[in-house]
């Protein structure tokens, strides 16, 4: 008899019931999306950081000062000096070698291609290196860049490709390649008839860049055995106050101080000890990068709990005054259950029965357009798909139910100040 | 079963010359045994529903006191004074009353349902029904129902707790004289069963049933 009551007044006041439904399914809605992305964004941003291995990019000594000076990014205009090819190996010598999980050297230049200038990068794919240690070891970008998304063809493998190219999604539009298309690159020095092995997407600038062998880009460039930086990945420890206080200046240590800096794998460590078998290099940490982009995920996911709470706190409102609105039209049938001897606490549950049934549909219907929501927006905020958390679905369920429950607490207090003979009086 | 009153008064807030307030019902005793059929008569706005409402535990008084064989009806808790009227006095309210979700049916087992799970009182509800008449309609919903029909609905319910004081605010008020006798025959068959009835009416019938007829006039009660 609770349930056909608690049905009958769904149906009876079904547009009550909708719009306390729908303002719930915003407020889910809402908060799913707002959820989904904060989790899924902030997993996506560590597991680049984690796939971008490289957290030390090794420059020429003059090019990084000047990069430094002038803020600019120096390839293109002031590359003026370089590294050699042949020392990258050196970077397996150092201290923390077994530290030292990937690396790959870089070099750009630009290409004509059907008439179009692009940006095309040298590197390292899978290339193989036996180091005098004896150890056997791949390096290179299929590595350091294990996030890239193949869209066409596959990753290039310099033994089977050594005329291979990659291709950015974007730039392989506008150009209209496919992968297994050939093309020419064409610069004053050389002219390299290449196979599209892959075309992929990585989310960033590179997008709209090309990416082949490291000897052919020397070749187009005409530089020789030259390289203009490498990046290395390198597992380290967390930076503690030591590692700081090494950071601003190493000399600044005592002899023990400096003792357990060199021998722990700091960042900052390992790229001194870098520099030691490079002298002409400088060794920095990307890390600052990694820290800057966290502290923007860090106010991203601010405003987005800010925006939750208040999408909650709006249904919150919405529903008390619905929830009020509903009780004050069924106030003859409230006065009526409290004047045959029906006990607040039955009564007060019968209403928070029904809200919470509308509840519940608004809550589910709104976990779905959140769903929407959340791929609209991880479309065009975050430019990729948002996968959706499975621990969304408690946290929100909670929420909503929270939500409700404050809601209808002004409608319930009134219910319970109610009389019986105040609202039966006669009418 | 003795309902008491003791000098129970209400007053409510309205402005006039010489005071903010006016009492509805004014100081009154009165009392109802087991047996006995009670009818209040008086004009519209004399306080009889007040009155009623005070004695039913629905409205507190504002100085007196109601006493159910010797308990303080409004010293208890909410909840204890929910479960005392829900097995012990009926009230018929005035004007037409009903859950509209429900049937006939169950809105006459609703009261025997707030404090029960079995379906125990059904065979008593079906006699109810079909005493009072609305035995064809005992499945429709108060929507479809007739003003006199919602009225024997409302005493029909009133009774299905057996208790053991009935107040009925104008009960006879939508019927006619063939149906007015038998709800006041019934009342008085009640009063047999040792149960008290108190009844607020306009009715003249009333008078052949009833052991005794007060008057209300503008909160005043007098025998
Ligand atoms: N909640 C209230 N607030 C203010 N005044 C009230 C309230 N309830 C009743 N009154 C007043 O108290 C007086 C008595 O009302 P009551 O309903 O008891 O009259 P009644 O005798 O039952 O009349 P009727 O025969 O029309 O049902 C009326 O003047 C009414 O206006
Ligand atoms: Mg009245």
């Amino acid at each position: 008899m609770f349930l056909r009551m608690v049905k009958g007044a769904l149906t009876r006041q079904k547009g009550k019931m909708v719009m306390i439904a729908f303002t719930i399914l915003l407020g889910a809605s809402l908060a799913t999306a707002m959820l989904n992305i904060m989790f899924d964004v902030g997993d996506k941003v560590n597991q680049e950081l984690k796939a971008y291995g490289a957290n030390i990019i090794v420059k020429p000594k003059d090019n990084s000062v000047l990069e430094d000076l002038y803020e600019v990014d120096g390839e293109d205009e002031i590359q003026s000096s370089y590294l050699q090819e042949n020392e990258i190996g050196k970077i397996k010598t150092i201290f923390w070698t077994y530290s030292i999980v990937d690396f790959a050297p870089f070099l750009e230049t630009t290409a004509d291609v059907n008439g179009t200038a692009v940006t095309v990068t040298g590197s390292w794919f899978n290339h193989h290196l036996s180091l005098p240690s004896g150890e056997e070891l791949d390096a290179g970008i299929v590595g350091l860049r294990s996030w890239w998304d193949i869209e066409d063809g596959q990753w290039l493998d310099e033994k089977v490709n050594p005329d291979g190219i990659m291709v950015g999604t974007t730039l392989a539009q506008t150009l209209g390649i496919r992968a297994g298309d050939r093309i020419t690159l064409t610069t004053d020095n050389a002219s390299k008839n290449l196979l599209v092995v892959g075309i992929y997407n990585s989310g960033a600038d590179d997008d709209d860049q090309m990416i082949t062998n490291l000897d052919i880009v020397q070749e187009l460039a005409n530089t020789g055995d030259l390289i203009s930086s490498i990046e290395v990945s390198a597992l380290t420890s967390p930076d503690d106050e030591l590692a700081q206080k090494a950071a601003r200046d190493p000399m600044s240590l005592s002899v023990s101080e400096y003792e357990v800096w060199y021998c722990t794998a700091y960042v900052s460590s390992i790229c001194y000890q870098i520099q030691e078998v490079i002298p002409d290099a400088v060794a920095s940490p990307v890390r600052q990068v990694a820290d800057s982009e966290g502290a923007i995920m860090e106010k991203t996911q601010l405003l987005m709990i800010l925006i939750t709470i208040l999408s909650l706190l709006g249904s919150a409102l919405g529903i008390s005054n619905l929830v009020t609105a509903s009780v004050m039209e069924r106030s003859n049938e409230i006065g009526l259950l409290k004047a045959i001897g029906a006990k607040d606490g039955a009564v007060s549950s019968l209403v928070l029965t029904e809200i919470l049934i509308t509840a519940v549909i608004g809550g589910i219907a709104g976990y779905f357009v959140g769903y929407g929501f959340a791929q609209i927006i991880g479309k065009s905020v975050f430019d990729s798909s948002i996968e959706m958390k499975p621990i969304v679905i408690p946290i929100v369920s909670v929420l909503i139910i929270l939500v409700t429950l404050a809601g209808s607490i002004p409608a319930i207090r009134m219910l319970l100040k109610m009389k019986p003979a105040e609202v039966l009086h006669g009418r | 079963m003795i309902l008491k009153a003791e000098s129970i008064s209400r007053k409510y807030p309205r402005l006039s010359a010489n005071s903010n307030f006016f009492y509805a019902v004014k100081a009154t005793d009165f009392e109802i045994k087991e047996g006995e059929v009670i009818a209040i008569m008086g004009r519209s706005g004399s306080g009889k529903t007040t009155f009623l409402n005070m004695l039913g535990g629905l409205l507190t008084p504002s100085e007196g006191k109601v006493t159910l064989d010797g308990t303080d009806i409004y010293s208890l808790s909410d909840n204890e004074r929910s479960k005392l009227i829900n097995s012990n006095i009926g009230i018929v309210p005035q004007g037409q009353s009903g859950i509209d979700s429900l049937t006939v049916t169950e809105n006459i087992l609703l009261p025997y349902c707030l404090y029960h799970k079995d379906n125990e009182a059904d065979k008593y509800a079906k006699e109810l029904i079909k005493f009072v008449g609305i035995e064809d309609i005992a499945d429709c919903y108060p929507s479809q129902m007739s003003g006199g029909e919602l009225r024997r609905m409302a005493i029909a319910r009133a009774l299905i707790n057996r208790p053991g004081i009935i107040l009925a605010d104008e009960p006879t008020g939508d019927l006619d004289d063939e149906s007015t006798r038998s709800v006041l025959e019934l009342f008085r068959r009640l009063a047999q069963d040792k149960v008290a009835v108190l009844m607020v009416t306009h009715d003249e019938l009333a008078g052949n049933y009833a052991d005794c007829i007060y008057k209300m006039d503008a909160g005043t009660l007098t025998g």
